[in-house]
């Protein structure tokens, strides 16, 4: 275990490392990919382990952006309390939610989370906190160029994207990982276990908030710009619970092999569709949400369980009892 | 001293409404510490839903019910575990993607009676020790069954409710799971509640049986008793079981 762990701040610290190497318009390209492996695996917890289908991760993502940005602007807050504060609405946000949802099943959970979205957004367009549909404007940080700043923002991101990683690892093998997967095979029975259920999908749905919410804080202040119609979007949702269950949701592994995956075929269709003009210019104007779609629908007909799935069937198949039970002895199960 | 009250577990009075149906009706019976109590009856007079009742799983419609002299009725299966009352279903549902071990240590995620020792016992009593490392959907439909009555031992329970434990299962493993029922109740006085059709089986294996028929308790007695009674041949058995009797 220390060894792993060992291995993963190696592994933090070469990435970043290697960053301060590469030119910034490279890193730039590695932005979102960092940021997105981070909600991915804040939405793999309850979503891929547990089963309830999140769709909710835009007003996470939301709650923390706003939250960064009001504590920055109209409370004059440094960045890291900024980001602490995005990070507790983001939680507060996301205790509500989840004593109002987490007593409902199936579709009825999504529906709950996909609709927060836009309730909030609409919130957040009429308040005057958030300067409504203005938006707010966030300070720069001047003394630093371009590069430097893109840089740094990338290290936040995957440092953020890492560490949620190693908290997912560790829980995949912990007693709440055991939990989560027993309610998402069977709840009722779950329950007749002892096991709290409430409160293990609760603490699942906090971490969504939690990682969100500093991802959503980060992302203000790398922008420096942000109104609600870009924040609180379905876009986001989508592309968090795509990058994880194309990777294999119930999986550490899922995230980090589904979001570049997902970016980089994302990126290419972009490339070569977008050139091509469909019933005039509207196609184009929303081709990013078409391809992300498209690429869902593929992935729950084609790859239900992901990549991680499709390698854990295969490894299945080849494997006798007894070539499996040694497995599960190596790993200490 | 009243039988209730050395009773492990008394019902009194229970009544379980689903909108117009009744699926129990007024029922009322002790168990006593150690005791084995067979539930028979036919399809739909609300065996189930009985277990279901005293599990927490339905809250009951009318009555009480009492656990070692405390109310326990509509409480949440989750604290009646705690309580030490543990319950296996008729389609034994063990985690299939988990392994024979995580299944058996989740009930000790809330207990915290996490005692690997004692997992490896039970787990030898039912003949699943050298599957501890095989994930559940390796395992045969009785086994599961096994898995699923050893899991229920795992948080120490005085009190276990089992539906069906014996249906479809190959009769090796019927025979080691009837000889852990009967040694847990001798040697550690845990008690049972088994609903079943396999009426030889319980003959053999329940020291009193309660037949009950629309809901209600038709006859209730040693096993001798109950399947000469006539209302229970003419509303269940059919039949008189001369060669058990």
């Amino acid at each position: 275990m220390k060894s792993r762990m060992l291995m993963m701040v190696l592994v933090t610290a070469a990435v970043v490392l290697v960053s301060w190497l590469l030119n910034s318009g490279i890193v730039s390209l590695f932005v979102p990919i960092a940021m997105y492996l981070a909600m991915a695996q804040g939405w793999n917890l309850l979503g891929g382990y547990g089963g309830y289908l999140n769709l909710g991760m835009a007003s996470f993502f939301g709650l923390g952006a706003f939250g960064a940005a009001i504590a920055a602007v109209n409370w004059n807050q440094s960045l890291p309390v900024a980001l602490l504060v995005g990070a507790v609405v983001a939680i507060l946000g996301g205790l509500v939610m989840g004593l109002l949802s987490l007593r409902l099943r199936g579709a009825f959970f999504a529906i709950f989370t996909f609709v927060s979205v836009f309730v909030l957004e609409a919130i957040a367009n009429t308040v005057g906190i958030t300067h409504g549909a203005l938006g707010i404007t966030l300070p720069t940080f001047s003394s630093l160029s371009y590069n430097t700043l893109t840089k740094i923002w990338f290290d936040a991101f995957i440092v953020l994207g890492l560490l949620a990683t190693v908290v997912v690892w560790l829980v995949e093998r912990s007693r709440w990982g055991s939990s989560l997967v027993a309610i998402k095979e069977d709840e009722p029975a779950a329950e007749v276990l002892g096991i709290r259920t409430m409160r293990v999908k609760l603490l699942a749905f906090l971490f969504a908030a939690l990682v969100g919410g500093l991802a959503g804080g980060l992302y203000a202040y790398q922008q420096q710009f942000i109104y609600p119609s870009t924040i609180f979007t379905d876009t986001v949702t989508l592309q968090v619970v795509l990058m994880a269950v194309a990777g294999g949701g119930g999986s550490w592994l899922g995230p980090v092999i589904g979001t570049p995956l997902v970016m980089g075929i994302s990126a290419l269709m972009r490339l070569i569709v977008g050139s091509v003009v469909v019933f005039g210019n509207g196609i184009p104007a929303q081709l990013e949400l078409i391809i992300y779609g498209l690429m869902l629908v593929a992935v729950g007909m084609f790859l239900p369980n992901g990549l991680v799935g499709l390698v854990k069937r295969w490894r299945g198949r080849s494997a006798t009892p007894a070539a499996t039970s040694e497995r599960l002895e190596a790993r200490g199960a | 001293m009243s039988e209730d009250d050395t009773a492990l577990l008394a019902v009194k009075g229970v009544s379980k409404r689903f909108g117009g149906i009744e699926a129990v009706r007024d029922v009322s019976f002790s168990v006593a510490r150690g005791e084995i109590l067979g539930l028979i009856g036919p399809n739909g007079s609300g065996k189930t839903t009985l277990l279901n009742t005293i599990n927490g799983v339905h809250r009951v419609s009318k009555g009480e019910i009492y656990y070692n002299r405390q109310p326990i009725h509509n409480r949440a299966p989750s604290w009646l575990l705690r309580q030490g009352v543990a319950r296996t279903f008729q389609t034994p549902r063990v985690f299939q993607s988990l392994s024979v071990l995580d299944n058996m240590l989740l009930p000790t995620i809330e207990t915290g009676l996490r005692d690997e020792e004692a997992i490896d016992r039970i787990l030898e009593s039912v003949a699943l020790k050298e599957k501890k490392f095989w994930t559940a959907s390796q395992l045969s439909g009785g086994q599961q069954k096994l898995l699923e009555y050893a899991r229920a031992l795992v948080s120490r329970p005085r009190l276990i409710l089992m539906d069906e434990p014996f249906g479809g299962v190959h009769p090796e493993i019927k025979a080691v799971m009837q000889d852990a029922i009967k040694r847990a109740s001798r040697e550690e006085q845990v008690t049972f509640l088994i609903v079943s059709h396999e009426i030889p089986d319980l003959l053999q294996l329940c020291h009193r049986v309660a037949c009950l028929a629309e809901g209600q308790i038709l006859a209730m007695g040693t096993a001798r008793e109950v399947t000469a009674d006539d209302r229970v041949v003419s509303a269940y058995l059919g039949r008189r079981y001369e060669q058990h009797a």
